[in-house]
């Protein structure tokens, strides 16, 4: 996972192709310490994501929690399968979702 | 073993080692056997002697000694022998051997280290060499034993771990239907199959009265004992008098699929277990044919027909355990006579072939549709051959489970009987 920080928002750009049980609990605790340090505006880059489980989901949701209503996270580069089990999951209600980076960085919340 | 001993496996090992080391001193000068018994029993070794390579031979397992002092040069046996039909005997393999000799050609080092002994001293010797070399391989000795006994303590506690899991696999499974409801007009099958002893699947087929048939499929995130465990508190969740599936204060009024679901939300939060579930759940009145349900995140359920159309059964909400982040919408549809429910679990679906390639939802969905008209049973092992072959034969690493029921109409109780 790349980390870098546009303005005020954090972006972590995810390189495992896989977000399931495995590699979710890594990807929750390092988000969420990114988050209690104060960083509450947070993009997802997920384009090189191709698979994500319940666990995965699940991890994502922790975080969306985490990041509170004074703070905003978007998604960006969800691909078609992963897109597929965002709506089985009802995810795409829960979360922004939008195309590319620079989309995310004009959506999110200033 | 005693659970004492188990506990203390380690500590045990170093009561064997605070025992004197025992060394077999085996020469035909009595001389040397001498002075090399005086030098290590003050070094606090226990010694014992042998004056030919016979009479090593035949004390050698009674001794059973640390370390063998060995020379090479004796009349009739000689040390070389003596060597090689120690390590040919499984018994007294084991016994390291130093050759002590006055030959100094590197030719019969090499032969004697070849026929297996530990190490090689050059006679006339060093008191303090051999004292070091004998240390050395004594400390050897008791580190190789210590790892031994620590690795059979090792394989024990695998064993009754192993145990353990059979058990827990047995009571996992008490937990699913032993047969399919009879009083129903409603076929049902399944096929279950945890990829290690026990899984985070589960589900069941339960009638709530005499016209509604309940029929649950449940994936907790994650495999294993864990997993596992959540299973059971959700199948305990789910039983007729948990409050859940049947309403209080009456247990009589039947709670509709998405309230269900909107209850194991609230249950099952997720930092409860750390653990996140999709269920599928389903009534089916069995004298109408009338289908209502609610999914939550987990592969939507396949209707296929009798005339093998095939319809997803898309209404349900998110995961649960997220805390009612969406509403659960409830679903209806009608089934006529000999139209099929096919509920399942992702590891169907996500199994993926050499090429890492998915089997998927559309392979499922023609493959039900082409055995629409095998009986149920059949239909549902073609399901997990097909799966099987995808994989190419490579072990599971999800649970797979198939519940699949079929509608046979009102009056299947009538036909049945009199076929």
């Amino acid at each position: 996972m790349d980390i870098t920080r546009r303005d005020e928002v954090t972006v972590f750009h995810l390189r495992e192709p896989r977000l399931d049980a495995c590699a979710s609990g890594d990807f929750k605790d390092q988000l969420i310490e990114w988050v209690d340090e104060g960083n509450r505006r947070l993009v997802l880059d997920m384009s090189e994501v191709d698979f994500v489980d319940s666990s995965g989901l699940g991890a994502m949701v922790s975080v969306l929690k985490r990041v509170g209503l004074d703070g905003d996270m978007v998604i960006c580069g969800v691909c078609e399968p992963v897109m597929r089990m965002f709506r089985l999951a009802r995810m795409d209600k829960i979360f922004s979702l939008v195309t590319s980076q620079d989309d995310a960085l004009v959506a999110i919340k200033s | 073993m005693t659970t004492e001993s188990d506990s203390r496996g380690v500590a045990l090992v170093d009561v064997v080692d605070d025992e004197p080391s025992r060394v077999l001193i085996v020469d035909d000068n009595p001389v040397n056997r001498r002075l090399l018994r005086a030098m290590l029993a003050r070094e606090g070794y226990e010694i014992d002697e042998a004056d030919s390579g016979e009479a090593a031979l035949s004390c050698v397992v009674d001794v059973s000694p640390d370390l063998v002092l060995l020379d090479v040069v004796m009349p009739d046996v000689d040390g070389f022998d003596v060597c090689s039909q120690l390590k040919a005997e499984p018994l007294t393999a084991d016994f390291p051997v130093i050759f002590l000799s006055a030959l100094t050609d590197a030719a019969d080092k090499v032969r004697g280290l070849n026929l297996g002994a530990v190490d090689w001293i050059t006679k006339p010797f060093h008191q303090a060499e051999v004292l070091a070399r004998v240390r050395n391989q004594l400390q050897i000795r008791h580190l190789t034993r210590s790892l031994r006994s620590a690795n059979a303590d090792l394989l024990h506690k695998q064993d009754s771990l192993r145990e353990d899991l059979a058990a827990a696999a047995d009571i996992q499974r008490s937990l699913i239907p032993r047969s399919a409801p009879v009083t129903h007009p409603v076929e049902v099958a399944w096929r279950f199959t945890p990829c290690e002893s026990v899984g985070g699947d589960i589900f069941n087929v339960l009638p709530l009265d005499e016209n509604t048939l309940s029929a649950f499929i449940i994936d907790v995130s994650g495999h294993g004992v864990p997993a596992a465990m959540v299973t059971v508190s959700v199948m305990q969740s789910l039983s007729q008098h948990a409050g859940v599936v049947m309403r209080p204060p009456k247990n009589g009024d039947i709670t509709p699929p998405a309230k269900v679901l909107e209850l194991l939300d609230r249950e099952y939060p997720f930092d409860r277990f750390d653990r996140y579930f999709t269920i599928c759940y389903t009534l089916l009145d069995s004298k109408t044919g009338e289908l209502t349900y609610s999914s939550a995140a987990h592969p939507e359920p396949l209707l296929v027909r009798a005339d093998g159309s095939l319809e997803r059964l898309e209404k349900g909400g998110t995961i649960i355990g997220l805390g009612h982040v969406v509403p659960f919408e409830q679903g209806h549809a009608v089934l006529g006579k000999g139209d099929r429910v096919f509920l399942y679990t992702d590891g169907i679906i996500e199994t993926e072939n050499l090429q890492g390639e998915m089997y998927g939802c559309e392979r499922l969905e023609t493959l039900l549709q082409e055995v629409a008209g095998d009986a149920l049973q059949d239909a549902c092992e073609a399901v997990m051959e097909a799966v099987a072959a995808w994989s190419g034969g490579a072990p599971a690493n999800d649970d797979i489970t198939l519940l699949a029921y079929q509608f046979n109409g009102e009056d299947a109780d009538s036909e049945s009987a009199g076929a």
